[in-house]
């Protein structure tokens, strides 16, 4: 995933074929001899447990215990997406949502509890092609954005918003138990994974949802702050980071969106950004 | 977690002292086994350094040495190779700052060349190219692996660069790409390369080509295109080294203008 290698290995057929799932963008064809570990299973000591908690650990450390495995699932995989998200280093890593069209990508850099997985959903079902739910890569060379296309995040709600999309979805097949989360592929949505692409819109999803849903241009230097505020590893990149920033914000559009339901502020995105 | 074990030094039959063994671990494995304290000194910093530089891949790692002339960087991409750091050395004693010996990081966003900070790993065979650097000589001469992937890891000297009067230098902007190669007797001299013959050698020098891919392959031919390449054979290290300290003012004030 992005710059690291992993490799899952559990005692649960089912942990493992549910993972396999939602790392198969990932997959590479050759194995990486300098993989990070990630295994789920049932230690020993506790076998007698009732019932018994799976442990779960990535590279040395025991990261959790957990009883229920669709919990243990679900947290295990955040805890993966999180670590590679925090460890990315060949990109500038946004918290950002990201789609594209044939004219380039739109980043819709957020911090959480924003809506930016639902809005994505929205774009992908109106045409966008995807790029990522939660981390928008730019290349530091080209300035271009890259593909994170991991599973599309979805809680239970936001799926019934989507008709038939609860029929199209493979996410529980396999696994006991069903996990609080909806994962969904860019085709349940009737998408494709894009190709990198040239940043032409910045959209900053903001937090008032009062009143219709509106659209305001803001400047360059207010948009690299706002990146930069959603900047997974600027820690990294510092002083080059924001020139990277900058190099984006210099070609692309850049607004902040206000008000509306997520279902109005997914028309208003494709009516302005499709139609361009 | 590294631990030594320092040995214990004996005084052998006329008088002679024998230094003790010396055995390096890193978590309990064997890294280093020998009698001399900078050569173990050495493995410890190499080791150190492909630790601290294995995940830096917010930049394109390149197997090189580098020097800086007048606040531009002259990098020189190889295949593993023993004599790169003994070429960096004389470049540094001869005036140049220095940035790397056998690793340098490039900056994809400013084009500046970053070195790693660790001292120079002078192969043994090539002290006696810089005889102001007092080293105890080995002890024993080992037989040198003749497999291709082990041809760079010698027995080396921890040389500071300012035991050469010269200094780290900060990072600096590209000016100059010397793909070199080493062929002992042979005519040295430079010559100027491109196009993809050069595109190949650099590549081969990427240290973390699985991570960055064909965007290290688009950065790299921007670079090409943009700074002048050359090829440096070289038959003798003084003389390579004279070569391109003449060559370098010309060319980096060409790249400047």
């Amino acid at each position: 995933m992005v710059d690291i290698s992993i490799r899952v290995r559990s005692t649960d057929e089912g942990f493992a074929e549910a993972f396999r799932w939602h790392l198969t963008p990932f997959r590479r064809e050759r194995p990486d001899p300098d993989y990070e570990g990630v295994h789920l299973y049932v230690h020993p000591d506790h076998a007698e447990h009732t019932p018994p908690p799976y442990t779960y650990t990535r590279g040395l450390e025991m990261r959790f215990e957990e009883p229920s495995l669709s919990t243990a699932f679900v947290r295990a995989l955040t805890e993966l997406q999180d670590h590679v998200s925090e460890s990315v280093r060949s990109f500038v890593a946004l918290h950002a949502g990201a789609v594209a069209t044939d004219e380039g990508a739109l980043l819709l850099p957020a911090p959480t509890k924003r809506g930016k997985s639902t809005l994505v959903a929205g774009l992908l079902a109106r045409g966008f092609r995807y790029l990522s739910d939660e981390a928008g890569l730019v290349d530091p060379v080209t300035s271009q954005a890259h593909p994170f296309p991991r599973r599309i995040t979805l809680q239970e709600v936001a799926v019934a918003r989507f008709p038939g999309l609860e029929d199209r979805l493979q996410d529980r097949e396999g696994l006991r138990g069903h996990p609080f989360y909806r994962y969904a592929r860019p085709e349940d949505l009737g998408s494709e994974t894009g190709q990198a692409s040239t940043i032409r819109w910045l959209v900053f999803p903001g937090p008032d949802r009062s009143g219709s849903p509106r659209l305001s241009p803001i400047g360059r230097a207010e948009a690299v702050e706002q990146m930069a505020a959603n900047c997974f590893n600027l820690h990294r990149y510092r002083d080059r980071g924001v020139i990277v920033l900058s190099r984006v914000a210099e070609h692309a559009e850049a607004y902040r969106l206000e008000g509306g339901t997520v279902a109005d502020r997914t028309d208003l995105l494709a009516e302005r950004f499709l139609a361009a | 977690m590294f631990s030594a074990d320092l040995g214990e030094d004996r005084i052998i039959r006329g008088g002679k002292r024998l230094a003790g063994k010396r055995v390096l671990y890193f978590n309990g494995v064997q890294i280093y086994r020998g009698r001399l304290d900078d050569e173990m000194a050495a493995k410890l910093v190499s080791f150190c350094r492909d630790l601290a530089t294995k995940n830096a891949n917010e930049f394109v790692r390149i197997r090189a040495g580098a020097v800086t002339f007048a606040g531009g960087a002259v990098i020189f991409p190889s295949m593993p190779e023993p004599h790169l750091p003994a070429l960096v050395s004389l470049l540094v004693r001869a005036g140049s700052g220095y940035l790397g010996d056998e690793e340098v990081h490039v900056d994809p966003v400013l084009w500046k060349i970053h070195g790693t900070g660790v001292p120079i790993l002078l192969d043994e065979d090539d002290l006696g190219l810089l005889p102001e650097l007092t080293r105890e000589a080995n002890p024993r001469r080992r037989r040198r692996d003749s497999r291709p992937e082990t041809q760079a890891l010698t027995p080396r000297r921890l040389v500071a660069p300012q035991e050469l009067g010269g200094r780290f230098a900060d990072p600096a902007p590209l000016r100059w790409i010397v793909l070199p190669e080493f062929t002992p007797g042979a005519d040295t001299r430079l010559e100027a390369l491109g196009g993809s013959g050069a595109l190949f050698q650099i590549v081969r020098s990427v240290l973390n080509l699985n991570t960055w891919g064909d965007r290290a392959l688009l950065f790299l031919r921007e670079l090409l295109d943009t700074v002048p390449t050359s090829r440096l054979v070289v038959g003798s290290l003084p003389g390579a080294s004279e070569l391109v300290l003449e060559a370098a003012p010309r060319i980096m004030e060409e790249v400047s203008q």
